[in-house]
């Protein structure tokens, strides 16, 4: 077992699990899978590379502003297609989702072209030791980053009197509706923030490695795989469920070889799910 | 909400079977007329038929929202492949055994599946079948990456294998039938709609899920075998493409799910107007089907089928006196409303 | 009430089913005499236009060659002239997509021949050629790794083994340690290119230090990276898809793995390596067209493609095309018939001279010529043949 290995696996896991932290706020909130998550993703690193690359801007100036931007979108697709379309047949805000990720992967396509894009930036190449530890810059950034945006995702909404909102919404939308919660502008602000980190993420992954109009699809199954290990309700669990993602790819590589990475990862998803439904790092519902 | 009453002797299930019947046996007959291409096509379309209506009777009726169609796909693709290529069995006991193969599988996988509710069943079906998809890529046995090729003097092709994809779609619909029109569906809808009133009542959750899921799998895995034979070569970029799973979803939506016809009309429009008729447009046809698919659940979220039948009801409805509840979906079995 | 209208929504359900059989049943008769007599002759592909990978350079070679073909009156079949039509269809990267198309091109447009786009697919298509009984010429496809198929297909296209060569070569004249670290994609082509290339470089006195594969859409390549700081490998040959590379390559730099010399098998050759800025520079690229060659139709392909791609990976995949599309409609004239067996006899016999070179086919293949190329500040320049290219430059984007 290499410790750069480990290392570079738990390092990793930090982006893993800030992409999820998108998706399972949205889902634990509102009951939608969003199948358009991998869009957003990347939709932050295309918004991001009109001003890093064609600008000249350093991707961690353009962050906050890549965020502002895709939350922006995102609300009134919330507000005005998503929230009148919950009310009816689970199944139909999945197919419109899905929807939006075709029409989403349409724009990058006509925007910016098919080749692979990638965000230029001086610590995407560049390593530090610690510890005897080479590792990769970005990805320790992202890791901070993301300890960062979980702290502040878990203090909104246990804080804040929007959280506050948020969280009785989730929980019964018919009576915080009664008590005078307006339950779709709470559900939009919800998929913005998601759609916000999500950016974030997508910020990221284009300095760490690089995206096409089709990656949307392996960050949405990363995003899930994330989801279900942590199960609903809790950032924290968010973010050991990445760390716990990226050291089991670390190790079965190491043990079965590269080729096995994939059975591995998506067998120990689905055993996690079905052994605790409730993710591994929360308590049964009680 | 008027209380649906349980059918006795069911009249109401003597004219969709008899139609249903005649069509089968027309489709049957109409074999030897049909070109070969027209033949491809019919095999190709009652295939999509055959998923949509088992991703309907599982989700739309039973309320098991899955996204696992393509892990039994896949499983009925490769064991028809394995048989008939390991073994000297014919290909009717080897379709057999997809069947069969894929009900086991689905058995098996109900132990922890069983276990999730609503969303976390997707995801859950989800994760078997991309698990499955990678497991297949390094199974050298099974032809890893690049697959497996079917012994061609032995499967079926063109008439006959229309043939059976004729008798497989027939299967299906006739499920969807049944579970409409059986107190046995009565029940799985209570299921679907309140799960913990209909336990109170005495409906075994549990085991009434299990019969949702079981059937519609080895459904499923038949499917999977008729693609095999069609496609004589299977490999896991096809025959266990997620592709297959959102196929099953949006073409049983955008018809209607929870009505027995509405795969039908969302096999056709899916197909036609957006697969077919958008092959050439690239980039203009990302935009076409994303937009269309919007439209179609925004618009006339319980699909396609509802519509068409409340616009073919209107000159009824205009005749006779407006009923209350006029605008329930006659071919579905009735929901209670969600909240909101 | 619901009752009647359960009859009338059946009624009218069956009666438009069976309408819709009849009128497929109807166009049955008119349809299928269309590619026989006067007609076009219709040759088809099903081609990824969007999606994952993104082919419209080898489908504007295919466009340019049937262009060329009816600019001279079509081809000459059973005495007369005849225009032809080539049908693309966009499988949006999706192998169930792609088989569907290229049956019902087939079995409902009557195609007489088929065109290959690009690496997995074409194995995948291969199937359905030898299926149907269809001509299928491709190419994008190493010819060591076309399966033994039934013989429809018909690969005419750079060998691995001559790559290999080739590269190692390259490395020999450059100052190495010899120790070579091979990382490949865990698919079909991934792992047989990596044997080929592994067997290659030990004959030409190259110690393979380590063979690692990994799935498609790896992100963290620490375990390869690893693999290669511990053995010390100079030589690094990297066979993936363009995302895996650039996070590889990234991640090279950032934990000090400096190889000496590396090649970039498929993932070097999108023009989007450019975006890797002075990352990318020096790394090589192993190229099936130089403009600087000589092969036939270099002026046409730079006249009429020159201004829209400017990089020669892309020019070399509209020759690619060109080159395809060319060797089908010549064995169509030489068979002098649109008829399968025909036709697969004239491929097997085949002498066409086109952007690729000479054709000759041997089991099915046709081996094509293989430049390398390396990158430098967003172009490629030939490196090898020496003759006609540039000097070798260091690997500065790793070092």
């Amino acid at each position: 077992m290499s410790l750069d290995v480990l290392a570079a696996g738990i390092l990793a896991g930090g982006l893993y699990a800030l992409i999820g932290l998108g998706i399972s706020l949205v889902f634990g909130v509102l009951g939608l899978m969003n199948l358009a998550h991998g869009e957003l993703v990347i939709g932050g690193a295309y918004l991001a590379s009109l001003l890093v690359v064609d600008s000249g801007w350093d991707p961690l100036l353009a962050l906050p502003l890549t965020m502002a931007g895709v939350a922006l979108i995102a609300y009134p697709l919330q507000r005005y297609l998503l929230t009148p379309l919950l009310r009816g047949d689970k199944s139909a805000p999945l197919v419109a989702t899905f929807g939006l990720s075709l029409l989403a992967q349409a724009l990058f396509q006509g925007g910016f072209g098919t080749h692979p894009k990638s965000l230029p930036a001086p610590y995407a190449t560049s390593g530090i030791s610690v510890l005897g530890l080479r590792i990769q810059t970005i990805y320790l950034i992202a890791f901070g980053l993301t300890v960062l945006l979980c702290a502040v995702t878990h203090l909104v909404l246990t804080r804040t009197r929007a959280g506050s909102a948020v969280r009785a919404a989730s929980a019964d939308p018919a009576t915080a509706a009664v008590l005078g919660i307006n339950v779709p502008k709470v559900y939009a602000m919800t998929f913005a923030g998601a759609a916000a980190l999500a950016a974030a993420g997508g910020v990221l992954t284009g300095v760490a490695q690089s995206f096409t109009p089709s990656s949307g699809m392996p960050l949405l199954l990363t995003g899930m795989a994330v989801m279900a290990l942590a199960g609903i309700g809790s950032v924290g669990g968010v973010f050991l469920a990445g760390v716990a993602l990226g050291v089991l790819q670390s190790v079965s590589v190491q043990l079965f070889g590269g080729g096995m990475r994939d059975v591995v990862v998506y067998l120990a998803f689905f055993l996690v799910l079905a052994i605790r439904p409730q993710g591994l790092f929360r308590k049964a519902a009680g | 909400m008027k209380t649906p009453t349980v059918p006795r002797g069911t009249p109401k299930a003597l004219w969709p079977a008899v139609a249903l019947t005649t069509v089968t046996i027309a489709a049957f007959a109409f074999a030897p007329v049909l070109s070969l291409g027209q033949l491809d096509l019919g095999v190709t379309l009652l295939t999509y038929l055959t998923i949509a209506q088992a991703w309907n009777v599982l989700a739309g009726f039973s309320g098991q929202i899955s996204l696992g169609a393509a892990a039994f796909m896949a499983s009925g693709g490769y064991t028809t492949a394995l048989i008939l290529i390991h073994t000297g069995l014919p290909w009717p006991l080897a379709l057999l055994g997809s069947g069969i193969g894929a009900g086991l599988l689905a058995l098996l996988l109900a132990v922890p599946l069983l276990r999730l509710r609503g969303d976390y069943f997707a995801v859950g079906t989800l994760a078997v079948s991309v698990a499955l998809q990678a497991l297949l890529s390094n199974w050298n046995w099974a032809g890893g990456a690049s697959g497996l090729t079917l012994p061609t003097e032995r499967i079926p092709s063109g008439g006959n294998l229309y043939q059976i994809a004729v008798l497989v779609a027939a299967l299906a619909m006739g499920l969807a039938l049944y579970v409409r029109h059986s107190a046995f569906g009565l029940r799985l809808a209570a299921v679907r709609d309140h799960e913990a009133a209909a336990a109170g009542l005495g409906v075994s959750v549990y085991r009434h899920r299990l019969a949702a899921l079981v059937p519609t799998s080895a459904l499923t895995g038949l499917a999977g075998a008729v693609i095999a034979f069609q496609f004589v070569v299977i490999s896991p970029d096809g025959v266990a493409s997620v592709n297959w799973s959102l196929n099953a979803v949006l073409m049983a939506v955008v018809g209607g799910a929870g009505t027995v016809l509405g795969p039908v009309v969302g096999v056709g429009v899916v197909y036609y107007g957006l697969t077919r008729a958008l092959q050439d447009q690239q980039t203009l046809s990302l935009v076409i089907e994303g937009a269309l698919l919007i439209a179609i659940v925004r618009f006339a979220p319980q699909g396609a089928w509802p519509l068409i039948c409340r616009a073919g009801r209107a000159p009824i409805a205009r005749r006779r006196k407006p009923t209350p509840g006029a605008d329930t979906v006659p071919d579905a079995i009735p929901r209670t409303p969600e909240h909101v | 009430m619901i009752r009647t209208t359960h009859r009338r929504a059946y009624a009218l359900a069956g009666a438009a089913l069976l309408a819709a059989a009849a009128g497929c049943a109807g166009n049955a008769s008119s349809s299928s005499g269309s590619s026989s007599d006067d007609g076009p002759i219709v040759i088809g592909t099903s081609i990824s236009l969007s999606g994952n990978t993104v082919l419209n350079q080898i489908r504007d070679g295919y466009l340019l060659a049937v262009e060329q073909a009816n600019a001279k009156g079509g081809l000459e079949v059973g005495g007369k002239k005849r225009k032809v039509e080539l049908k693309v269809l966009d499988n949006r990267s999706d192998t169930n997509t792609m088989i569907q198309q290229v049956r019902s091109l087939v079995l409902t447009d009557k195609a007489v021949g088929l065109l290959g786009s690009c690496c997995q697919q074409n194995i995948d298509m291969q199937g359905q050629a030898d299926a149907l009984k269809v001509p299928l010429v491709m190419g994008a496809l190493p010819i060591e790794l076309l399966p033994k198929g039934k013989g429809y297909t018909w690969d005419s296209f750079q060998s691995l083994a001559d790559g290999a060569k080739d590269f190692f070569e390259v490395a020999a004249g450059a100052k190495t340690n010899k120790k070579t670290l091979i990382v490949t994609n865990n698919d079909a082509q991934g792992i047989s290119t990596g044997k080929l290339w592994a067997g290659t470089g030990e004959k030409a006195g190259f110690a393979i230090a380590a063979t690692k594969s990994v799935p498609t859409g790896t992100t963290d390549f620490s375990d390869v990276i690893k693999a290669g700081t511990s053995s010390g490998a100079q030589v690094l040959i990297a066979s993936m898809t363009p995302p895996d590379c650039f996070a590889m390559w990234k991640q090279m730099k950032a934990l000090a793995y400096k190889p000496k010399l590396a090649i970039g098998l498929q993932c070097a050759q999108t023009p989007g390596w450019g975006s890797l800025g002075k990352l990318g520079n020096g790394t090589l690229v192993q190229l099936n067209w130089s403009d600087t060659a000589g092969l036939p139709d270099t002026d046409l392909i730079v006249k009429k493609y020159g201004k829209k791609y400017t990089n020669l990976t892309d020019l070399g995949s509209v020759a690619l095309g060109l080159h395809e599309a060319t060797i089908l409609m010549d064995a169509i004239s030489a068979a002098g018939s649109t008829d399968a067996a025909a036709l697969n006899k004239a491929l097997a016999k085949s002498t066409t001279v086109s952007a690729q070179g000479p054709v000759k086919f041997v089991d099915n293949k046709s081996v094509s010529p293989t430049f390398i190329g390396q990158w430098e500040d967003g172009a490629i320049k030939q490196v090898w043949p020496a003759k006609g290219g540039s000097p070798l430059a260091s690997l500065s984007g790793l070092g």
